[in-house]
Formats: C-alpha cells, sequence, structure tokens
C-alpha cells in the first residue's frame, strides 16, 4: 500500500515539476524516488503492513482489496524494469524535449496500474489496475505528435483496447453476477463448491475475462495490435510495454485463472494450450519474415508471451517461480535490446551491419541479451525456458516439444541480428553512448549472467 | 576460511579476465605482476585452507545451490579436504614459480598478454577441477583445462603443425571425456546424485554397478594422464611453450587421471577388475614410452615420454590399492618433471630455439645453473638414493611386489628404461663437446634470474620431498600415509619386509651405478652421436618411429574416418540433411510469409479476428 501511495505520489509531484520548467532534475528525482520505493518493496516496508492510517487492514474495506506481498517477485520485478527504462528515458525521451515530466509522470502512473493488477484480491481492483495501467499507455504511445506512424500506435491501441475493455468489464459483470461477489476468495470458494458448474453465465463470464488479459499480453489471436504498436511507438515506450505491461498482464491473467480459478484449471487448460500453441508458432514464425528488427522485437515479445502461457495451461499454485525468472530474463534481455535500439534510433536490420565496428559495447549487449532471448546457456533466458519447460512437461508434454521446435526457429532470427551487427559490413562511423544507457546495458547483462550462473537465487527470493 | 576459499579459484579468474580483455594495452611488467600476484594470492589462500585441514580437519564450502529440480540439486561448492588442499598446493605453488618463469621466457613474445590469459584460465580450471565437490563441478574443470591445453599447445598458431598437434591432443582428450560423461551419468543413475559425499556414502549398495562405472572414468583419466591407447597426443603437445609443458604437461592437468581416481577410490576398492585393467594398462605404458623415449632425440620429447611412463607407474600403485603412494609419486615427480622441463626450457633458451639433443652437448660450462638444476632433476626421476624419485617410486616397486612379482620385475625394467633415457639426455646435453653451429656458441648464454629461481626452488622441492614419505626402515612415520589417511581410508596398506627393502636398495644402487657408467662410456668416451633417423635400422628403428603407433592409428581409424566423413559431408549432409533443413527452412519462410499478409495495418480486420478468436474460444468451451 506504502508502495502504491508513494508511487502516486511521485507521479504527481513529477507532472507538478513540468508545470515548473525545472526539466533538469525530473530524471533524477524520478530515479531517486523509485530507488526510495523499491527499497520499501523489498520486503522492510511490506510486511509490516497490518496497520495503516490508523486501523488494521483487515478490517477496511478499501484496504483489502490489494495484497502486495502475494506476488512481491513480480512488483520487484515492475518496479525495477520501471527504474532501469527510466534511465534508459534519459535519451528515449529526446524526441519530446518539452514533455519529459509529463511523460515520466504517466510512466509512473501506469506502473501504478500495474503494481495493482499484479496484487489485486478483489476483480474491481483487477479491472481498475489494468486501466490505470493501459490509459497512460495510450497518451504515451502516440507522445510522438509529429510521427505519423506514432499516432497510429497511439490511436490503433486505444480503438484495440476500448474493444478488449468492453470485454473485460462485461466478462467481470457477468462473474460478478453469477457468484454474487467481487472478492476473489469468495470466487475460488464458488469454483471450489460447485466443481461441475456448467452455468453459462459464469463460464461466460470467464471467457470475455481471459480474452480480455490476454488482449494485454499480446497472444493469438488477440495480437493483432502488438506489431502495428509496438513498431509505431516511440521505442522507450515500446520497452516498457514490452516489459512493465507484459509483467502485469501476465500477473494478472495467472493469478486468476491459477489461483483464483484454481480448481478448474484442468478445464480452461486446454484453452490456454491452444492457445499457447498458437501464439508460440504465431510469432516464432512470422517473425522470421522481418526486416525490422524493432518489429522483429514485437512479434518475438508475442512468442514469449507464448511461452509463459504454457505455465497458465499447467496450471501450478500460484505464480510459479519458473514465472518470475522466465520474466525477469525476457525484461532484462528486452530493455537492453530496447536500449540498443534507442541509442542507435535505426529500427532496420540493415542499419545494424557492422555494429560490432561502431561501437563494440552496443555490439555486445546486443549480442548478449539476443541469445538470452533465444535461450543459449548459460544465460538467463536458458534456465528461464529450462524451468519453464520442466514445469509444464508433465501435463503437456506435446506443448514442450511445439515450445522447442517453435524456439528453435526463433535462433534465426535473433542470429540473424547478431550476425548483422558482428560479420556484415556497414557503416564505419562510431557511435557514442550516453553514460545512462551504458550503466542499464551494463545492468542488464551482469543480471543475465547472473541470472544464468545461479537461478537458484533468484528463485529463492521470488 | 570457508567464507574465503572461492576466492582461490576466483582470483586467477580475474587475472584472465584483465589480461584476456585489456592486457594488449597493458604494459609487459603490469600483466605479468597481474597474472603472477594472482596465482600467488591463491596459493598463499592455500596453505590457509592447508592449515585449517591440518588443524581441525576437512570441510565444505557451499556457494549456492546451482540448479534443484525435484530432488535433484547440483552445489556449486568446494571440498577442502587432504586430497584438494595438496592438490591445490601443488597448483599454484608450482604454477606461480612456473608464472614467474615464463616472464623471462616468454619476453619477446607478441603473444606475452594472452599467454598468460590463458595460462591463468588454466590454473582456474584446474582448482576447480580439484576443488569442486561434485562429479560436475570437476567435469567443467576437466573440460576447462582441456581447452586451456588446446589453447596453449597451438599458442604458435602461426605454425601448421602447431595446430595440428593442439587438434590431436583436444580429440584425444574429447574420447576420454566421453568415458568421463558416461561414468558421470552413470554415477547419477546410479546414486541419483553426484555430490562425492553421497555417492561414497551409499557406494556400498551399489556394488555390482562399480565395475562399469570405474571403467567409464579410468576411460577418462587415460584421456587426460596419456595412457594407452590415448597417450600419443601428450609427445606432439610439446608444440607448446616450454613452461605449458612443465606446467600442464607434466606437473598438473596430466595428474588430473590420477586426481579422479583417488578420489574416487571408494568406488575402485570394490571393482577389483577395473583396477586389474587399470595396473596392466598403466604398466604398459610405462614400459612402452620409456622403450620409445630412448630413441628420441627431441629434448622435450624424451620427457614427453618420460612423463607418459611416470604417469603409467602412477596409475599402476592406484590398480595395487596404493593411492596415497601414487599421489606420493605425483607430488614428487611435479617437482622433479617441471624442474627438468624448465631447465629443458632454459637450454632451448640459450640455445636460441634449438630442440635437437645431437646439436647440443657441452653445455655444463655456459649454463651452470642449468646445469646443477637439471642434473638434480635426472637424479631425482631416476631414482637415486635420498632424492625424492627415490622414496616415491620405491614405494611404488615395493607396493607391486606385494601384488605379484611379474608386475614387480616389468616395473623394475622399465625404471632401468627410465634412468637409461634420462642419463643419455644428461650426457647428450651437458657433457661432452658442443655439437652446435658457430654462432649458436657464440649466444649461449645462462637465462635471467627470473627463469634461474624457479629452477633453484624446484631443485630444492626435488631434493627433499621424498622425505614426507619415508620407507619403514628409515622412520616408523610416512608423513604423506598419515595425512592422506582419511581419504582412503577403507583401502589396505603392503608392508614389505625389511630385508626386501634392502636388497632392492642395494640392487638398485649397483643398477644405476652401471647404468651412469655405461651410458657415459658410450656417448662421453667413445662420443657416439646418435645417428639420423633414417639412418636406423631394425629395432632401433622401430623404437625411433614409435612403435608405428601415429600410422597405425592413422591407418585404422583416422582414414577411414576421415572416408566417412567425406561420404557423409557429400551425401548425407549435403543432400540428405541439408534438403530436409532447407526445406524445412522454405516452409517456415514461406509461411511467414502467408501470416505476414494477416498483419495488413487495418483495423476492421484486426476486430473481426478478434471476434472470431472470442467464438472459437466459446464454441470450443461450450460445445467440445
Amino acid at each position: 500500500m506504502k508502495l502504491l501511495i508513494g508511487l502516486s505520489v511521485l507521479a504527481v509531484i513529477t507532472m507538478m515539476m513540468g508545470l515548473f520548467k525545472s526539466r533538469k532534475i525530473v530524471l533524477p528525482v524520478v530515479v531517486l524516488g523509485l530507488l526510495g520505493l523499491l527499497y520499501i518493496a523489498s520486503g522492510y516496508g511490506c510486511y509490516c503492513e497490518d496497520k495503516m492510517f490508523g486501523m488494521y487492514i483487515n478490517e477496511h474495506q478499501f484496504l483489502k482489496m490489494f495484497d502486495i506481498n502475494k506476488n512481491s517477485g513480480l512488483v520487484g520485478l515492475i518496479m525495477i524494469s520501471g527504474l532501469l527504462i527510466t534511465i534508459l528515458a534519459h535519451k528515449g525521451f529526446n524526441y519530446t524535449e518539452n514533455h519529459r515530466a509529463d511523460m515520466h509522470a504517466l510512466m509512473l502512473f501506469s506502473m501504478c496500474g500495474a503494481v495493482i493488477a499484479v496484487s489485486y484480491t478483489n476483480l474491481l481492483m483487477l479491472f481498475l489496475g489494468i486501466e490505470i495501467m493501459s490509459i497512460p499507455l495510450y497518451i504515451m504511445a502516440g507522445s510522438n505528435k509529429h510521427d505519423s506512424s506514432s499516432n497510429e500506435s497511439g490511436l490503433k491501441y486505444f480503438l484495440l483496447g476500448a474493444f478488449a475493455t468492453g470485454f473485460l468489464l462485461f466478462g467481470l459483470a457477468l462473474i460478478y453476477g453469477a457468484t454474487g461477489s467481487f472478492n476473489v476468495n469468495q470466487i475460488y470458494n464458488y469454483t471450489h463448491n460447485q466443481l461441475n458448474v456448467s452455468g453459462g453465465i459464469f463460464k461466460m463470464g470467464i471467457v470475455f475475462t481471459m480474452v480480455g488479459l490476454v488482449f494485454k499480453i499480446g497472444a493469438a489471436p488477440f495480437h493483432f495490435w502488438t506489431p502495428d504498436v509496438y513498431s509505431g511507438a516511440p521505442s522507450i515506450i515500446t520497452s516498457f510495454m514490452s516489459t512493465v505491461v507484459k509483467i502485469a498482464g501476465f500477473g494478472a491473467l495467472i493469478f486468476f485463472f491459477n489461483g483464483v480459478l484454481h480448481p478448474m484449471g484442468a478445464e480452461w487448460g486446454k484453452t490456454f494450450a491452444i492457445i499457447s500453441a498458437a501464439t508460440m508458432i504465431l510469432g516464432n514464425v512470422t517473425a522470421v519474415y522481418q526486416i525490422s528488427l524493432k518489429r522483429m522485437l514485437a512479434w518475438s515479445s508475442v512468442a514469449h508471451a507464448g511461452y509463459l502461457l504454457m505455465t497458465v495451461a499447467a496450471n501450478g499454485n500460484n505464480v510459479p517461480k519458473a514465472v518470475v525468472l522466465y520474466l525477469a530474463a525476457y525484461s532484462l534481455a528486452s530493455i537492453a535490446t530496447f536500449a540498443v535500439l534507442i541509442t542507435t534510433g535505426k529500427e532496420n536490420f540493415e542499419d545494424y551491419n557492422g555494429l560490432g565496428k561502431r561501437n563494440k559495447w552496443l555490439a555486445i549487449g546486443l549480442t548478449i541479451s539476443l541469445l538470452s532471448l533465444a535461450g543459449v546457456p548459460p544465460l538467463a533466458g536458458f534456465m528461464g525456458k529450462y524451468y519453464l519447460f520442466t514445469t509444464v512437461y508433465e501435463q503437456y508434454p506435446w506443448l514442450v516439444i511445439v515450445a522447442i521446435c517453435t524456439s528453435a526457429i526463433s535462433i534465426y532470427y535473433y542470429l540473424k541480428t547478431i550476425i548483422a551487427a558482428w560479420f556484415k559490413k556497414g557503416s564505419e562511423d562510431a557511435i557514442q553512448v550516453p553514460l545512462s544507457t551504458v550503466f542499464v546495458i551494463l545492468v542488464c547483462i551482469l543480471g543475465l549472467i547472473a541470472l544464468g550462473l545461479m537461478p537458484q537465487v533468484v528463485l529463492d527470493l521470488a | 576460511m570457508a567464507d574465503l576459499v572461492y576466492l582461490i579459484p576466483l582470483l586467477p579468474f580475474l587475472g584472465f579476465v584483465i589480461n584476456g580483455l585489456a592486457g594488449k594495452r597493458l604494459p609487459k611488467p603490469v600483466v605479468a605482476t597481474i597474472a603472477c600476484g594472482t596465482i600467488l594470492g591463491s596459493f598463499i589462500l592455500s596453505i590457509l585452507c592447508f592449515k585449517q585441514v591440518i588443524d581441525e580437519g576437512a570441510f565444505t564450502a557451499v556457494l549456492y545451490d546451482w540448479i534443484s529440480v525435484g530432488d535433484t540439486h547440483i552445489q556449486i561448492a568446494f571440498q577442502i579436504d587432504q586430497l584438494s588442499t595438496m592438490m591445490m598446493l601443488i597448483i599454484t605453488g608450482i604454477g606461480f614459480l612456473i608464472h614467474m618463469y615464463s616472464d623471462g621466457y616468454m619476453h619477446h613474445d607478441d603473444g606475452f598478454h594472452r599467454f598468460f590469459a590463458y595460462l591463468n584460465l588454466f590454473i582456474f580450471s584446474m582448482l576447480l577441477l580439484v576443488m569442486g565437490s561434485n562429479y560436475m563441478l570437476m567435469f567443467f574443470g576437466w573440460e576447462g583445462v582441456g581447452l586451456c591445453s588446446y589453447l596453449l599447445i597451438g599458442f604458435w598458431y602461426k605454425n601448421k603443425e602447431f595446430g595440428v598437434a593442439a587438434r590431436k591432443a583436444f580429440i584425444m582428450n574429447r574420447i576420454g571425456d566421453l568415458g568421463l560423461l558416461l561414468g558421470i551419468f552413470m554415477i547419477f543413475n546410479t546414486f541419483g546424485s553426484i555430490e562425492y559425499a553421497d555417492v561414497f556414502k551409499n557406494a556400498y549398495a551399489h556394488g555390482d554397478s562399480t565395475n562399469i562405472i570405474c571403467i567409464l572414468l579410468f576411460v577418462g583419466a587415460m584421456g587426460k594422464s596419456a595412457q594407452i591407447p590415448l597417450y600419443t597426443w601428450l609427445p606432439d603437445a610439446m608444440a607448446g611453450p616450454t613452461p605449458v609443458s612443465a606446467l600442464i604437461h607434466a606437473a598438473t592437468m596430466v595428474t588430473a587421471g590420477i586426481y579422479l581416481v583417488v578420489r574416487s577410490n571408494v568406488l575402485y576398492i570394490m571393482s577389483p577388475n577395473a583396477s586389474e585393467l587399470i595396473m596392466y594398462v598403466g604398466l604398459a605404458t610405462a614400459m612402452i614410452a620409456g622403450t620409445i623415449g630412448i630413441k628420441q632425440n627431441d629434448i622435450k620429447k624424451v620427457l614427453a615420454y618420460s612423463t607418459v611412463s611416470q604417469l603409467g607407474y602412477m596409475f599402476v600403485a592406484l590398480g595395487v590399492g596404493a593411492y596415497t603412494t601414487a599421489m606420493f609419486h605425483l607430488l614428487t615427480h611435479a617437482f622433479f618433471k617441471a624442474l627438468l622441463f624448465l631447465g629443458s626450457g632454459s637450454v632451448i633458451h640459450g640455445m636460441g630455439g634449438e630442440q635437437d639433443i645431437r646439436k647440443m652437448g657441452g653445455l655444463k660450462k655456459a649454463l651452470p645453473i642449468t646445469h646443477i638444476t637439471f642434473l638434480i632433476g635426472t637424479l631425482a626421476i631416476t631414482g637415486v638414493p635420498f632424492f625424492s624419485g627415490f622414496f616415491s617410486k620405491d614405494e611404488i616397486l615395493a607396493m607391486a611386489h606385494g601384488h605379484s612379482d611379474i608386475v614387480f620385475t616389468l616395473l623394475a625394467m622399465a625404471s632401468v628404461l627410465t634412468a637409461i633415457y634420462m642419463f643419455r639426455l644428461y650426457f647428450l646435453v651437458f657433457r661432452g663437446n658442443f655439437r652446435g653451429t658457430h654462432h649458436q656458441k657464440e649466444h649461449l648464454h645462462e637465462s635471467p634470474m627470473s627463469m634461474t629461481i624457479p629452477l633453484m626452488v624446484l631443485a630444492v622441492l626435488a631434493s627433499v620431498a621424498g622425505f614426507l614419505g619415508m620407507p619403514g626402515w628409515m622412520s616408523d612415520n610416512h608423513i604423506l600415509n598419515h595425512f592422506l589417511h582419511p581419504i582412503v581410508e577403507g583401502s589396505s596398506h603392503f608392508h614389505p619386509s625389511e630385508f626386501f627393502e634392502y636388497t632392492v636398495l642395494g640392487i638398485s644402487i649397483v643398477v644405476l651405478a652401471v647404468i651412469i657408467f655405461s651410458v657415459r662410456n658410450y656417448y662421453i668416451t667413445k662420443s657416439i652421436v646418435p645417428e639420423s633417423d633414417e639412418a636406423e635400422t631394425g629395432f632401433s628403428k622401430v623404437l625411433s618411429h614409435k612403435y608405428y603407433i601415429d600410422e597405425i592409428y592413422n591407418t585404422l581409424f583416422v582414414k577411414p574416418i576421415e572416408a566417412l566423413s567425406v561420404f557423409l559431408h557429400k551425401v548425407v549432409d549435403n543432400q540428405i540433411v541439408d534438403g530436409i533443413v532447407n526445406s524445412i527452412a522454405w516452409c517456415v519462410k514461406q509461411s511467414a510469409n502467408l501470416l505476414r499478409l494477416l498483419q495488413d495495418g487495418k483495423l476492421e480486420w484486426y476486430m473481426v479476428g478478434m471476434v472470431a478468436g472470442v467464438l472459437l474460444i466459446l464454441v470450443f468451451n461450450f460445445f467440445m
């Protein structure tokens, strides 16, 4: 709760700073603020939180609607990714010099929504979280006013997002209608007591909720917006969408299906298995044909959503640790890749020819993060996949086989970029990298290596 | 101390990272200081570990759980006990001396920083190999030292022959590694764990499968420790710089096989068949390598065959169950063989790169320190009484005698061979008249301090190390046996009678004296120089061609495999495999092209797609 209040206050302060034209100190303030909040979230703040505003949380209707400790791993991941992207924004927001503070504020609000979305204990909060997270995103996606593709991306995201929100809201309403409550515990009891509920309303509600949530993480067949929006939006916003938003959307989804609806898991597992397989195949296969690195990353993020959905199908208890590890590996690698993308400002593969000669460190960062995304040992991506596959294998061996085959395809397009960076001839002008970006890339690379060598450490933390 | 253990391998690794990344831009003294300093740091920490093991006994330092899936836990943990501290001291101690020596030896080489980076990486891997608390960490180190060995044999990569030698070493080792890996799989399959502690604790419960495990592990040892039939890479490995030969191919890496068997002695004690096999392989290797050594004319090749032969000795000791004896010989051998190699490096350095002993002679005057230290090394390896080799070798002979008379006799003959080729080498190099060119004679010089100091230190060690394991007739206190006792608790000890020991001592002194005299008479008094390879006839031709083993391997394995690989390449790979792969790739690309059409950018279609998706899910859940 303190974390949420802190995030909102920080966002409001940031917005004010835009008003008073104190542009230069925005970034340091946000970074310091996030660091402070991360400290609070790291356990010193969370666990002693049974009292708030002078009353006990369990007694207060509103405060009972979240439980930040529930998914502390995902909350931490959201905060860390948000922090890294904020640092990247030092260069990433260059396109909107006058509105830096506003953009930071929007990003913080969106993070606020993301934290709510992974820690809800009441479906009302699920909806609010998803919306608080999404509405700033619509603005941010279209924030490069002078770029028509950014405008297009913002509008598309908004229209399709509104469409999906409709499904989500309707779904939640139907669930309320069937169970008479928004409280997750009561819904859990409802499902538990009536395992054979063939009640159409309840089922319909679940399908619509599923659609609304699956849309957010961009899984087939609700992924259509992903490539267009990801490639149209400014790169820094894309990095935010493909990490923080994906973590939050997935956290919300997996808690809903593996936590709240756990007794019905086997029933819904099949649907998710099919969605997951379709997403993995579609994402990986389509990524092969792209000529733009950014668009390729968009498709690859679709593919990764597919891998993650396997765990929903497998229906482990609550959020399995494997998911936290996988998301951590995925987010770090994505952020590092986007950091390179933001620094060069170029989107096509051709522009990365000979990157190794232009700036060795950028090329190394790109190589390590893409290798991790492809799942090459000993990097974090490999460990993430390994744990994910072992969790799923018992129930859906065929799904793991699909995942392995599509991973093999993914190696093709990841390596294509690496080959371009090291072995192809291109422009030879050196690229200057700002210190902030170097820092972010370094943190990501070290994180990827450390997670690959000692994944157990993270798994124990989560 | 347990908190600092991880620093022991980490320091050399840091040295590797720094020298590997930035070495090119650093001045040579800085590179050398980093490389030597990190090893010295590890050495000091190893001494502290050693002290703790003596005072408080063995301990295990767990860093973290690497993987835990279900019941399987694989730890990154270091087992610091008598065996591993002994190995750590040898590796870091001799490693430090050789690093120091390399500073002088490699000073004019362009790849100075690269050399030290590899050398540090080697020490790191070797430490990992001996310190790990499970077979997996040991395997990591095992592969790491193999890689470093490959990199360093082919260090002068512009010479094609050296590259080929490096490749040969790598491939031979890979064959062994396969055995080791299968052995580890078997262990995991049988015991459900690869932690030493778990495996050895449950060894008795799985007695029937230990035989095959032991044989597979020994195949790994064969590769790394150059035993028949996988020994041929070691003589070729002399292509690397001499410090490498001293460190990797004499003192440390090649003894990894010995370490493996001693570490797993609990398993070997229960598998007499595997032990028997080890003994015979070791014996055959000692004999064959010894006979080849007599006819070699390259100073380093003689030493290389001698190493193979001495390793054979150690395996005989392992085969008869005398694990501490093998470790004892490993220790003394590390000292005197490193000394001999470094001495030969000093000779080669002084001769301006010449390695052919037929072109040397009379170097005694020009290289006084090298001469004295080399002589000490020779006395030690041939087993002249009270030098270190005497104690360890006699112990192996005594143990072999306890096993069977035939083994003892053959092994004694092998030790006669050792004395012959070593004194032949010594007399041809240091005594008599100089046979090189005039130019070489003028440039003869003693090596710099950084090279001679390690020689002197090693000479002292090679002289006195034997007193760690005095035989029964000299003292009741066999220090090494006592020290290593916790590791080899299960093994039995054979104590030869004093009468036997005195007899052997007497005979060996007489035989040695005869050998020294006749070798001196042959090469100095009659000043006979070995003939060129073409002029050899009969059996000596077979010997100088190393029994044609390389040629036989070439016809038996290399040629057929090459033919097979041409076939596989042209037919199976180019047509069948590539055909399949290419058509899969074609399918993927075509479907990618088709799927791309779905993504046409029109919002209306996206919504239609989504609605279709919703309908499909509904149908699937309600009607199927």
